[in-house]
C-alpha cells in the first residue's frame, strides 16, 4: 500500500506573543512539525506493514525541509517538499489544488492520504476536504483511530455527539484530530538513517501548475486588513497565597 | 518607596526550604539610594536586614530572623546591553528572573535597552544569544543567582553563574557602593583591597574549585573581587545591579540513551568524558529512577508525554549535542562506546524540535516530580511529618565510583531504599532517600550525616548547588574547620561590621 | 478526470464554473457573475424522539437577514420528519426552501450533502453561502466550495455586506491577529462561529415555497456503527457558570472541580493540555480546536492561557484565573488574576461548598 501524509511545518503559536504595539512577535518562535501531522505519522505507523511506502509532503519555505526530516524520522520513506516564490499567500483552495497536481504527477497509486485536521496556525480545517473533492475520493473527518482490515480499513471517526465506525475504501483522504501525546520518538540510528535520504524539492513548473493556480494568484480569498484583537479589560491582580483568602474572593462573585 | 508591616504567613516570611522566620517591617526600594538609605537606618536602629526577591532558594537564604525584609521585586528588569572581548552582556537590575532575561533574547527587545557600548543593539540583532546558566528553577532572580552562583545541568559545559557575571554592583551596610568589574581588583598577598579601608583577607582554605560547589564564600590565591561576592548568600553586600555575559546560541538534539544496568551508564559516562565529544550536560537516571517512572504510569499512562521505556532499559543518560554537521562524527564516537556497556544508538530517544525537546526535559523532571508524588502519597497515609529527603553533594570525577559505592553500600547498611538521579556529568547527584514511615526518618538523618562526610574525605562538596542558607550551617566547620568559619565571619566583620545583613546565613556569630 | 465517489455531474475538475482558466475572471475583470441572494445549510440536531433546526443555522439566517434583503434560499436534509420544521424555517427568513428528502431519517454523509449543496448551488447561483461551524459543517464547507471551485473564509466571527460583497472577519495565528477577507470568485462561501451571532426573532406566520430535491450521489461508505453520545451533559458552550481546569492543576483536582462546578450549577471544563493527558474528554475542551464558551463567570484555574485557549472564552462576561505564576498569558483577558495555588484554592471552595 501507499500513503501519503501532507503536513505543514508551523511557528509553535503556544508561543506567540504580542508586542506592545499589537503586532506579532515571530522572532525567537521555533517552528514545528504541525502537532496534528505527527499524529498521523504516528497513526500511519501503525497501519503500515512491510512493503508499504510512506510519502510526506510538505509545500513551503526551503526551511520546511527540517519537518520533512522529522517525518522520515517518524517512518516516512520518501519525503518531497513543494517550494516555490510563487506558492507564496496560497490560501486553503490554491493549497490544495497545489497538493492535487503533485499527487496526481507524483503518486497517482495512492491507497490512503492522511491530512491533520488542521493547522495549528491556520485552525482552518479546510485543505483536507478542499483535496479530498479534488482528488474526487472519500473524506473522513475526526478520525482518531484507524485499523487495517487487509486490502480496506476501519476509521474511528469522532463527531463529539456521535462516534462513528466507517469502511475506507482505498483511495480515501483520512483527516486526523486525535492522537496519543505519548507519541514516538525516534532513535538516534533512526535519525541517522532519516538525515541520509533525500528531500526531493518540486516548484511550481515542476508540478506543471499554471502562475494563476498556486499561492496569492490562484487564491480564492484575500486579506483585505488584519488587526490584533481588543484586549480591553483592566485585570486586577489579588495576592492568593492565603486559599481561603482567594476563595473569599472567588465566592463574593457568586 | 513602599513599605509596609509584616502579617504572619506572609510569603516574605518564607521560600522554597518551607522553613518559617519572622519580621516586621517589609521595605520595597526602587532604586540604589533608596537601598542605602534603608540600609544606613536600619544600621543606626540597630534592625537586621534580610534580603529577599523571589525565595526560590532551598535552604532558607531569604528567611528573615527578626529585623526587616529587604524586598528587591521594584528593582527589576534590563538596564542596557553591550559587547566586551568576552561577548554580548546585559545589565540587569537584581530582581529580574532568568524567565524574563531568556525572554528579553529570544524576543531580541533590545532596542529599548542603553546602549552601553556603541553598534551593540544592532550587531546583537543579528546574532543568536542565550543565558548559558539554566538553574532549573527560571523564575529565581538573577540577583539571587549570583547570590548563590546558582549552578544546574549546563554548569557542565558552561560552569555556574560566576562563569557569566561581568561586573556588579554592591552597596555595603556601612551605606558604600562598590561598583567591581572583574579583572578590576585581585587579591594581593591573599588580601582583597577594595579601597577606603575595607581590606579583606581571602580565606585560607581550599575552596576546591574543580569540583561544583556551593559551600562557603570562593577562596584563591588571585581571588577577583567580583567572586568574593559571587556565592556570598548576600552577608557582605547588597547586589544593586549586574551585568552578565550571554553566550552564541547554537541549535541543539535531545538524547535519552538506555543502558542495561546503572554500572554500564557509569562505565558509558566515564568514557564519553575522556573522548572529544563534549555535551551541553550529562544527566543520569538509575533503575530506580526509571521504575518510579513506570509506576507512575501505571496509574496515569500519559504521566511522562513520551513513548514507554524499553523494558530492558536498568539505567538512562540524558544529554544535548550542539546539533549541526559534527554531531553525526559524535554519534559515531558515542555508539561504539555505548556497545561497550550494553546499550546501542538504538536502544536511545533523541529530538531536535523546540517543542520536541521540551519533551525531554519534561522527562528528566517527571523523576523529581514522581518522588514528590510518593512522598505526598505515604505522607497522607502514615505521617504528615514525612518529608523528602534528598542530598546535593559532589565529588570529584574520578572519585564518582566510589562515591556511588559508598551511596549503595550506607543506604543498604541503614535499611532505606532510594533512587540516584542528576548532573552526572559534574560528579553531582542527587540521591533521594524514600522514606516510608517515621521509623525511617532518624536512620536517614544518620545516613545522610555520614555520605555528606564521604563525600568531604573525598574531595567533595556536601552542598554543591543548593548553598548553606540557614539550613546547613554546620557543613562549613565541617568543611572548613573552625579556622574556615572563623575566616568567613572575619570577612564580614570588614564589610558588614555591625552583622546587620542576612544574618544566618553561612556562619553564625 | 473521471469522478469514482459520485456522480450527478456537478463534478468537473476544471478551472472554474464559468469554464475560464483559474486567475482569469480577476485579471480581465471578467467577473461580471450573476450570483444573487443567500444560501444557507439547515443543520438538524435530534434529540431524542424530536429533531429541532440547529441554533447556529437560526444565527446565520438571522445575520444573513439583517445584512441583505435578497432572495435566501434554504437547504434542509431529512424525510417526513423534518416537514413540521418548515414554518420555522421559514419565519426566520428563508423564501425558498429545497428540501433534499430522503425515505427515512437523513444519514450524515459529507459527500453527499456536498454534492445536494452544490447542485442546489448551481441552480440557484447564489452570491453567498453561509455554513454553521459546526463539525459536520466544517467538514462539509470545504468539500463544496472545492465542488464550486471558489473560496472559502472558515469559522468567521463577523459578517459585513457592501452590496452583494461580503466581508468575512476570522481570528488567524490562533487568535492573535483579527483577519478580515473577501472572497475573488462567486459564490462567496463562509463558516461561521456558533453563538457568536444572536438568535433573531422568528417572523411567525411568514411564507415561503418549497422545493423537493433528490439526493444526488451514489457511491456511498459504509458506516459500520454509530453511537450518539448523550450530549446535554457535556455541552460546556451553554453553560452558565464554567471551572475550567488546566497543566497546573493535580489530578485529584479533577473530582474537586466538579463537585464545585454542581453545587455552583454550572460545568467543568479544561484547557487541551488535561485532553492529552487524558483526564478529560475532549468535548471539554475550550479553545481554537475545542470549542468557544461564554459563561457568566468562567473561572480558570492553573491555565496559563494558550492563544487559542484565551481565543475561546473572549465571550465569557467575567473572566477569573488562579495561577502560581504571576504572569501567566491568561492575565490579558482576565476581569481578576488570582496569583496562588491552583489546587489548595480549589480545595477550600470545596470545604466551604459542602
Amino acid at each position: 500500500m501507499k500513503f501519503i501524509v501532507a503536513v505543514k511545518q508551523v511557528p509553535d503559536t503556544t508561543k506567540i506573543e504580542i508586542d506592545a504595539n499589537g503586532s506579532l512577535i515571530r522572532t525567537g518562535v521555533p517552528s514545528i512539525l504541525d502537532p496534528y501531522c505527527e499524529y498521523c505519522l504516528d497513526l500511519v505507523r501503525r497501519i503500515r506493514k512491510d512493503g508499504d511506502t510512506v510519502i510526506a509532503v510538505a509545500m513551503g519555505p526551503d526551511q520546511a525541509k527540517e519537518a520533512l526530516l522529522r517525518c522520515l524520522e517518524m517512518g516516512a520513506d520518501e519525503a518531497y517538499l513543494l517550494s516555490d516564490r510563487a506558492f507564496a499567500g496560497a490560501d486553503t483552495y490554491a493549497t490544495a489544488r497545489t497538493l492535487h497536481m503533485f499527487i496526481t504527477k507524483v503518486c497517482p497509486d495512492y491507497d490512503l492520504i492522511f491530512c491533520g485536521e488542521q493547522a495549528a496556525d491556520g485552525n482552518t480545517a479546510q485543505v483536507p476536504g478542499e483535496l479530498a473533492r479534488m482528488m474526487c475520493v472519500q473524506q473522513f473527518y475526526y478520525t482518531k483511530d484507524i485499523v487495517s482490515k487487509g486490502d480496506h480499513f476501519e476509521v474511528t471517526q469522532d463527531y463529539r455527539d456521535e462516534e462513528r465506525v466507517c469502511v475506507a475504501q482505498p483511495p480515501s483522504l483520512i483527516s486526523v484530530s486525535e492522537g496519543d501525546i505519548n507519541r514516538y520518538v525516534p532513535s538516534i540510528s533512526q535519525h541517522i538513517k532519516a538525515k541520509d535520504k533525500e528531500i526531493r524539492v518540486l516548484n511550481r513548473i515542476d508540478l506543471g501548475l499554471g502562475m494563476y493556480s498556486v499561492g496569492l494568484k490562484g487564491s480564492r480569498t484575500k486579506i483585505v486588513s488584519s488587526r490584533t484583537p481588543d484586549v480591553g479589560s483592566e485585570c486586577e491582580t489579588i495576592d492568593g497565597s492565603d486559599p481561603s483568602k482567594a476563595a473569599d474572593r472567588i465566592m463574593e462573585v457568586f | 518607596m513602599p513599605a509596609r508591616k509584616l502579617e504572619s504567613g506572609s510569603p516574605y516570611l518564607s521560600d522554597e526550604s518551607k522553613m518559617t522566620g519572622r519580621a516586621d517591617m517589609l521595605y520595597m526600594p526602587e532604586n540604589e539610594s533608596e537601598v542605602i538609605g534603608i540600609l544606613k537606618d536600619s544600621v543606626k536602629n540597630g534592625r537586621k536586614i534580610t534580603v529577599s526577591s523571589m525565595r526560590t532558594g532551598v535552604c532558607g537564604g531569604a528567611v528573615p530572623e527578626g529585623g526587616d525584609v529587604l524586598g528587591m521585586e521594584m528593582m527589576n528588569g534590563a538596564v542596557g546591553i553591550g559587547k566586551d572581548d568576552c561577548g554580548f552582556f546585559i545589565r540587569v537590575r537584581p530582581a529580574m528572573t532568568v524567565n524574563e532575561l531568556n525572554a528579553l533574547i529570544s524576543k531580541k527587545a533590545f532596542s529599548d535597552l542603553d546602549e552601553l557600548t556603541p553598534g551593540a543593539v544592532e550587531e546583537a540583532m543579528k546574532t543568536p544569544l542565550f543565558y548559558p546558566v539554566d538553574p532549573t528553577e527560571l523564575n529565581s532572580s538573577i540577583g539571587g543567582n549570583i547570590s548563590t552562583n546558582a549552578s544546574g545541568p549546563r554548569t557542565f559545559k558552561y560552569g555556574p553563574t560566576r562563569n557569566w557575571v561581568r561586573r556588579i554592583r554592591i552597596v555595603l551596610s556601612t551605606g558604600k557602593v562598590l561598583d567591581l568589574k572583574r579583572g578590576d581588583v585581585i587579591a594581593k598577598d591573599n588580601v582583597l583591597d577594595l579601597g577606603e579601608g575595607y581590606a579583606v583577607r581571602v580565606p585560607s582554605y581550599d575552596f576546591r574549585l574543580g569540583i561544583k560547589n556551593a559551600t562557603g564564600i570562593m577562596a584563591s590565591p588571585d581571588l577577583d573581587a567580583v567572586d568574593l561576592f559571587v556565592g556570598s548568600e548576600g552577608i557582605i553586600g547588597v547586589i544593586t545591579e549586574a551585568d552578565v555575559y550571554l553566550a552564541p546560541w547554537h541549535p541543539l538534539i535531545s538524547n535519552i540513551m538506555f543502558f542495561p544496568d546503572d554500572v554500564s551508564s557509569y562505565g558509558f559516562v566515564e568514557d564519553l568524558r575522556d573522548s572529544d565529544v563534549v555535551p551541553e550536560f550529562l544527566e543520569y537516571f538509575d533503575g530506580g529512577s526509571l521504575n518510579l517512572i513506570r509506576e507512575s504510569r501505571i496509574s496515569d499512562p500519559k504521566f511522562t508525554g513520551m513513548p514507554d521505556i524499553p523494558e530492558k532499559a536498568g539505567s538512562a543518560v540524558f544529554f544535548d549535542l550542539p546539533y549541526d554537521g559534527s554531531v553525526y562524527g559524535s554519534y559515531d564516537v558515542i555508539g561504539k562506546i555505548a556497545e561497550k556497556y550494553g546499550g546501542s544508538l538504538d536502544d536511545s530517544w533523541c529530538g531536535h524540535e523546540q517543542n520536541d525537546r521540551q519533551r525531554f526535559f519534561a522527562f528528566r523532571h517527571s523523576v523529581p516530580q514522581s518522588i514528590f508524588d510518593h512522598v505526598a502519597k505515604i505522607k497522607q497515609k502514615n505521617d504528615v511529618n514525612i518529608h523528602k529527603m534528598g542530598t546535593d553533594m559532589s565529588v570529584p570525577l574520578d572519585k564518582l565510583d566510589r562515591m556511588m559505592e559508598i551511596y549503595r553500600e550506607t543506604l543498604k547498611k541503614y535499611d532505606l531504599r532510594y533512587v540516584i538521579f542528576g548532573h552526572i556529568g559534574n560528579g553531582h547527584l542527587h540521591v533521594e532517600i524514600m522514606i516510608k514511615s517515621m521509623d525511617d526518618v532518624d536512620r536517614a538523618k544518620t545516613a545522610y550525616r555520614e555520605l555528606a562526610r564521604a563525600a568531604m574525605d573525598l574531595g567533595g562538596s556536601p552542598s554543591a548547588e543548593h548553598g548553606i542558607g540557614k539550613l546547613k550551617n554546620e557543613y562549613i566547620t565541617m568543611m572548613y574547620g573552625e579556622k574556615g568559619a572563623e575566616e568567613i565571619k572575619a570577612a564580614k566583620d570588614v564589610l558588614d561590621p555591625t552583622w546587620t545583613l542576612n544574618v544566618g546565613n553561612m556562619v553564625i556569630r | 478526470m473521471g469522478c469514482e465517489s459520485c456522480s450527478g455531474g456537478s463534478c468537473s475538475t476544471d478551472g472554474g464554473k464559468d469554464g475560464l482558466p483559474p486567475g482569469m475572471l480577476q485579471q480581465y475583470d471578467l467577473n461580471q457573475s450573476t450570483a444573487d441572494g443567500g444560501l444557507v445549510w439547515i443543520e438538524t440536531v435530534v434529540q431524542g424522539d424530536s429533531i429541532r433546526i440547529s441554533d447556529v443555522s437560526v444565527q446565520l439566517l438571522g445575520k444573513l437577514r439583517k445584512m441583505s434583503d435578497a432572495r435566501l434560499f434554504g437547504v434542509l436534509f431529512g424525510g417526513p420528519e423534518v416537514k413540521p420544521l418548515y414554518d420555522e424555517i421559514f419565519s426566520y427568513g428563508v423564501d425558498t426552501l429545497y428540501h433534499v428528502r430522503t425515505r427515512g431519517p437523513s444519514v450524515y454523509r459529507p459527500e453527499v450533502y456536498a454534492d445536494c449543496l452544490a447542485d442546489v448551488s448551481n441552480r440557484v447561483n447564489p452570491a453567498v453561502i453561509l455554513i454553521g461551524g459546526t463539525l459536520r459543517g466544517r467538514e462539509i464547507a470545504p468539500r463544496l466550495a472545492a465542488s464550486l471551485s471558489t473560496g472559502l473564509t472558515a469559522d468567521c466571527t463577523e459578517l459585513s455586506m457592501d452590496g452583494r460583497d461580503l466581508l468575512m472577519t476570522r481570528p488567524a495565528f490562533g487568535g492573535n491577529i483579527i483577519a478580515t477577507i473577501s472572497a475573488t470568485s462567486f459564490p462567496q462561501m463562509a463558516t461561521l462561529r456558533p453563538d457568536i451571532f444572536p438568535m433573531p426573532e422568528p417572523e411567525i406566520g411568514r411564507k415561503g415555497t418549497v422545493i423537493y430535491r433528490e439526493p444526488v450521489c451514489s457511491k456511498q461508505k459504509e458506516i459500520i456503527s454509530s453511537v450518539m453520545k448523550k450530549t446535554s451533559e457535556i455541552d460546556i458552550s451553554k453553560a452558565k457558570v464554567l471551572i475550567s481546569l488546566g497543566n497546573g492543576v493535580r489530578r485529584s483536582s479533577v473530582e474537586t472541580a466538579e463537585r464545585i462546578a454542581s453545587k455552583l450549577g454550572g460545568m467543568v471544563s479544561c484547557s487541551r493540555s488535561l485532553v492529552d493527558k487524558g483526564w478529560m474528554p475532549m468535548s471539554r475542551q475550550v479553545g481554537q480546536s475545542g470549542r468557544s464558551v461564554s459563561p457568566d463567570i468562567y473561572i480558570a484555574f492553573g491555565i496559563s492561557g494558550s492563544v487559542q485557549h484565551k481565543a475561546g472564552i473572549n465571550s465569557a462576561k467575567k473572566i477569573i484565573a488562579v495561577n502560581i505564576d504571576p504572569d501567566a498569558p491568561i492575565k490579558d483577558v482576565c476581569d481578576e488574576f488570582i496569583v496562588g495555588d491552583a489546587d489548595l484554592i480549589l480545595e477550600e471552595l470545596d470545604r466551604r461548598l459542602s
